[in-house]
């Protein structure tokens, strides 16, 4: 048949004469090319260098996961205090007098007594159950630790408040005067550290460590209401032997500066004497220092310094 | 071409787009000598034939994620070869096609068609018919041997051919229709025509 767009002898003719090939080596060029597009060697290599990636990622996600469900109680402001160089430093000078107290303690009441730890109670109404051998430093030291994050006096009476912290303050004032006594002042530097202890607890407190020792002070004398913030918290007592060990190289290898700082977070001052000393100020035209002092002592007390306050000086703003 | 049982050209390149490196195998064997061809017959120099026979099947490759089935297999393959010597063209300046059926472009078709053919030495060194009949159709015009190319190398129809080059169904049949006469007449010492 031959029409005019087809011709079946010439189309014969042209496929018997047209029979190129492609060359073998293009073949398998071409070849290789369509195995290595689709082939399982660079996929896998793709998906192994994504592994490290993916694992990380993986962790990540697990890391961030139990962060979101950690609780926040288990990090508190009282341990993250706790854990601060003060702190730590705050431990070691009242451990050495806590020894001695200790063993007086062993051989009054015996050693059940000395491990009881300390129970708070789990509202911020409930009581403290304090441990019976309320004078030992190293016990008072640790519940002022506890007690750091405290912002807010107990919702005790006033005559009773200032009752407890006239205990504290001349508990802790009979400690440090122990401590120094204890410390030999065979060298000029031993004497100039005693200096400086003396010297610091006859200045005024910075107010947090007011605040920690007013804090502590009521569960020292008679049963009150606990912070808030430490509501959950009991604390074991420290091991006596611990207390009585090392404890006083430690004292004596610490540095002036540090001990001085630890003797003024030692010595209590009173909301009564506070108000005598801002007083005595105005009355001598050292009102900026007055007003540092109102301003520390509001910082204390926060809410419940107007409470404290005398009119007079309630009124005054620093 | 395929056979009855065999799978079609779609289904190899559907299973090879999944990653079934052997479907490749299969319709590269099916379709390289008439790809080659192709190429082969509108390149004057072997070399020039082989990258673009080459690029052709890479493009392919690379294309295989985004092949649909629309239409028959060898039409995409062919629009691929198709455009690439099309580029091929441009590069080296040659870009115009004309076909001997447009009567605009009658002048051109004459100047470039059957120089080679003509010459006695040329002629007389062919007396095969095989060897005339390659030698005829590197002389036919571009757009003419490529429809006449696409038609017996690529088993494309003829609106096949149409949709492929972006050409009307009678322009693609008047194309074949001057491309045999012009086989016929250059081989009418050696060849027969039906009758």
């Amino acid at each position: 048949m031959n029409t005019g767009d087809s011709d079946h002898k010439l189309e014969a003719a042209w496929r018997a004469a047209s029979r190129d090939e492609p060359p073998a080596a293009l073949d398998d060029t071409i070849r290789a090319a369509a195995r290595r597009a689709v082939g399982a060697g660079p996929r896998r290599a793709r998906h192994l260098r994504s592994w490290p990636l993916a694992a990380a990622a993986v962790m990540a996600v697990f890391a961030i996961g139990l962060l979101q469900l950690t609780p926040p109680e288990q990090v508190t402001p009282a341990m993250v205090a706790e854990n601060s160089p003060s702190m730590q430093e705050a431990k070691e000078a009242a451990k050495p007098a806590g020894a001695d107290a200790a063993s007086r303690n062993a051989a009054a009441a015996g050693p059940a007594k000395q491990d009881a730890p300390i129970a708070i109670a789990a509202s911020p109404g409930a009581s403290i159950a304090a441990p019976a051998n309320i004078d030992r430093p190293a016990d008072l030291a640790r519940k002022k630790l506890a007690q750091a994050p405290a912002v807010m006096p107990q919702p005790t009476s006033v005559p009773e408040r200032d009752q407890a912290r006239g205990d504290a303050a001349s508990i802790n004032t009979e400690k440090l005067r122990q401590l120094d006594a204890k410390a030999k002042p065979e060298s000029g530097i031993a004497q100039q550290d005693a200096q400086a202890n003396a010297k610091v607890r006859a200045e005024p407190f910075p107010a947090a460590t007011q605040e920690k020792l007013v804090a502590a002070a009521p569960a020292a004398s008679a049963p009150a209401a606990p912070p808030p913030a430490l509501a959950s918290m009991a604390r074991p007592a420290p091991a006596p032997a611990e207390a009585a060990g090392a404890l006083p190289e430690r004292r004596d290898a610490a540095p002036a500066p540090q001990r001085a700082a630890l003797a003024k977070d030692a010595a209590p001052r009173p909301a009564d004497e506070w108000i005598k000393l801002i007083r005595k100020l105005r009355s001598e035209g050292r009102n900026d220092e007055a007003a540092k002092e109102l301003a520390a002592f509001r910082a204390v007390y926060k809410d419940g310094a107007d409470a404290l306050l005398p009119p007079d000086l309630r009124v005054l703003k620093p | 071409m395929p056979a009855q049982d065999a799978p079609s050209d779609e289904d190899l390149m559907l299973a090879y787009a999944a990653g079934d490196a052997a479907a490749f195998d299969k319709l590269y064997s099916r379709h390289r000598g008439g790809v080659y061809r192709y190429f082969v017959r509108q390149c004057s120099q072997g070399g020039v034939a082989d990258e673009l026979y080459q690029d052709v099947w890479m493009n392919l490759i690379r294309a295989r994620a985004s092949y649909v089935p629309t239409a028959k297999f060898t039409t995409w393959l062919y629009r691929l070869a198709h455009n690439r010597l099309i580029d091929h063209y441009r590069a080296i300046g040659q870009v115009r096609l004309v076909s001997a059926d447009d009567e605009a472009h009658a002048d051109a078709v004459d100047a470039i068609a059957g120089a080679r053919n003509d010459q006695p030495e040329v002629r007389a060194g062919n007396n095969e018919l095989g060897t005339r009949l390659k030698v005829a159709v590197a002389a036919l015009p571009a757009a003419q041997r490529e429809a006449f190319l696409l038609q017996q190398e690529g088993g494309l129809s003829l609106a096949e051919i149409a949709e492929l080059t972006g050409a009307g169904v009678e322009t693609v049949k008047s194309r074949l229709r001057y491309a045999l006469a012009k086989l016929r007449s250059d081989l009418s010492d050696v060849y027969e025509p039906q009758r």
